[in-house]
């Protein structure tokens, strides 16, 4: 997981919002250290590596316009990251409602897991992945997707049923 | 004992995280957020424009559908010296109504210079002249004149008296009261060279009326008189519609005298015998109302018309013909003296000719009974 693994440490060891643990010194260099990490996040969440980083860009874009308002800026950018993947996740589900004649194959290579990801809703997706790559805590999950903890639960619940149907280890 | 799903979701996750590759691009994100379009600052900028325009609509709106207040309007431009504090605009229909009466149009309002201020409307009504006339006019009347032919009356239409019934209160007076008069006096009977125009009665096409408010620091009022419009007069005639005071119960009484003139009149000045001048000013649609401030403001005064090229043009003879409202009283009228000749010459702007007018001696007016006056309260302006 290399440096999201720090980002998750960081999450985990803060405590409430209100108080980071370490406030970073400037936007640049809060940039600096997640962006990588939250495009791949975000590159699982949405399936796409071409859409990830503009995704992200645009989360940045928010979080810079609000930046000295924001007391903790990881869990904003993150849930805002969510979101936006759920809102390609939506446009996605239209445009497979509408398919092209000749789609294009999966950019992350022909896995019968990704496929399997990618045609899990994006909640049940967006929570596994900040389950099972990003190790994150219900609570923060919860946060993430602005739920419950135990909503959360029951979407991984719902998720790992529907990938057993068609995974078979 | 974990899920082997779940075992491999983290591997595989893992490994396609590993894949992706890529640098914060500082640069790209600079140029990315200075080309984010600003929704909020034009949105909260829409919804402030809507506010106002809405604000501004319904209230502009509501002064429009409601009317009920009339908008003070202005003298007519030329109001003389003493008459100050004119503002707006002369003959606006402002739309406005007295009480439930007809539209009023308002005609000027002007402040004298001795503080009264004034406000003449002029309206239109289908009943007749005379039912508004508490008072028939008194004093001088012409000699008699053709009767005007009645228009008749549509069915279902209100209409005015008849011409009969609207002279036949004038005592020895008979016929048409809108005629002029050099005849004699009704009170000494000498010769009067002015002109008197009692209130003409009104057709079947209904009364004008004029209604004035005056008021001053103490005291206010108003009244409504019967005004004929300008073209029932000739050219150089004065006649005076009404005269009264108030105030008195307040202790600040004053006086007033409202007049119709004919087209060439220019102004119109309320001198006392001595000469000087108490009120002037510019007819506005042919009406001039003149008011002072005193017990005695009206006594031993003239009301004086001043025609275009300067001369002094027709006096009234008799300068009490109209009523004051109710409780007008007759108002004396003293026999004007033979009446003396006089040379003037005109303006030296004008054609510069000479000739020669007829000047009568200023005849006595006397302000009739007080029309009720309303006390102002206290820190009204």
């Amino acid at each position: 997981m290399g440096e999201l693994g720090s980002i998750v440490d960081e999450v985990e060891g803060a405590q409430p919002e209100a108080a980071p643990e370490v406030p970073p010194a400037t936007f640049a260099d809060f940039y600096a250290d997640h962006f990588g990490d939250l495009v791949r996040l975000a590159t699982l969440m949405s399936g796409s590596a071409d859409v990830a980083p503009d995704l992200v860009q645009d989360c940045f874009v928010r979080l810079h316009a609000r930046w000295t308002s924001v007391r903790d800026p990881l869990p904003y950018v993150r849930r805002s990251v969510v979101h936006a993947c759920a809102s390609h996740h939506r446009r996605n589900a239209v445009v497979r409602r509408n398919p092209l004649p000749s789609p294009r194959p999966s950019e992350l290579g022909a896995d019968e897991l990704d496929d399997a990801l990618a045609a899990l809703p994006a909640r049940q997706r967006a929570a596994v992945v900040l389950r099972y790559y990003a190790d994150l805590p219900d609570a923060e999950i919860a946060r993430a997707l602005r739920c419950r903890e135990g909503t959360v639960r029951s979407l991984i619940s719902r998720a790992l049923a529907d990938l057993r149907k068609v995974i078979h280890p | 004992m974990s899920d082997p799903i779940e075992e491999r979701l983290r591997s595989h996750l893992t490994a396609r995280a590993a894949q992706v590759t890529v640098e914060p691009d500082a640069a790209a994100l600079a140029d990315r957020a200075a080309a984010r379009p600003r929704v909020g600052t034009p949105l909260v900028a829409g919804l402030v424009a809507l506010v106002v325009v809405l604000t501004g609509g319904g209230f502009l709106t509501g002064r429009a559908v409601a009317g009920s207040s009339p908008v003070r309007a202005a003298p007519a431009a030329g109001a003389l010296a003493p008459a100050a504090g004119a503002s707006g605009l002369p003959n606006a229909d402002v739309g406005g109504t007295a009480g439930d009466g007809p539209p009023l149009m308002s005609l000027f309002t002007r402040t004298t210079g001795t503080g009264v201020t004034i406000r003449a409307y002029r309206s239109s009504t289908d009943g007749s002249c005379s039912s508004m006339m508490s008072c028939p006019p008194t004093g001088t009347l012409p000699s008699p004149a053709p009767v005007p032919t009645p228009v008749p009356c549509p069915t279902g239409a209100t209409c005015a008296q008849p011409v009969e019934q609207a002279t036949s209160t004038l005592g020895a007076a008979t016929g048409a009261s809108a005629g002029t008069s050099t005849g004699e006096s009704a009170g000494g009977g000498s010769a009067s060279s002015g002109t008197v125009t009692t209130t003409p009665p009104s057709t079947g096409s209904g009364c004008q009326q004029l209604t004035v408010e005056f008021s001053t620091d103490q005291a206010v009022s108003s009244t409504t008189l019967a005004a004929p419009t300008q073209g029932a007069l000739t050219a150089s005639e004065v006649e005076i519609l009404g005269s009264g005071s108030f105030g008195e119960a307040e202790g600040a009484p004053a006086a007033w005298v409202a007049v119709l003139v004919g087209s060439s009149v220019t102004s119109v000045h309320l001198v006392t015998s001595t000469g000087s001048v108490l009120d002037a000013m510019a007819p506005a649609s042919g009406v001039a109302v003149l008011a002072a401030v005193g017990s005695t403001a009206l006594a031993a005064t003239s009301v004086i018309g001043i025609e275009q090229d300067g001369t002094t043009g027709a006096v009234p003879s008799d300068q009490g013909a109209g009523t004051s409202g109710p409780g007008c009283s007759t108002v004396p009228v003293v026999p004007p003296p033979s009446t003396t000749t006089t040379t003037t010459t005109t303006g030296p702007s004008t054609t510069g000719s000479t000739t020669t007018t007829t000047v009568p001696t200023p005849s006595t007016l006397v302000p009739a009974t007080a029309t009720p006056a309303v006390a102002r309260p206290t820190g009204a302006p």
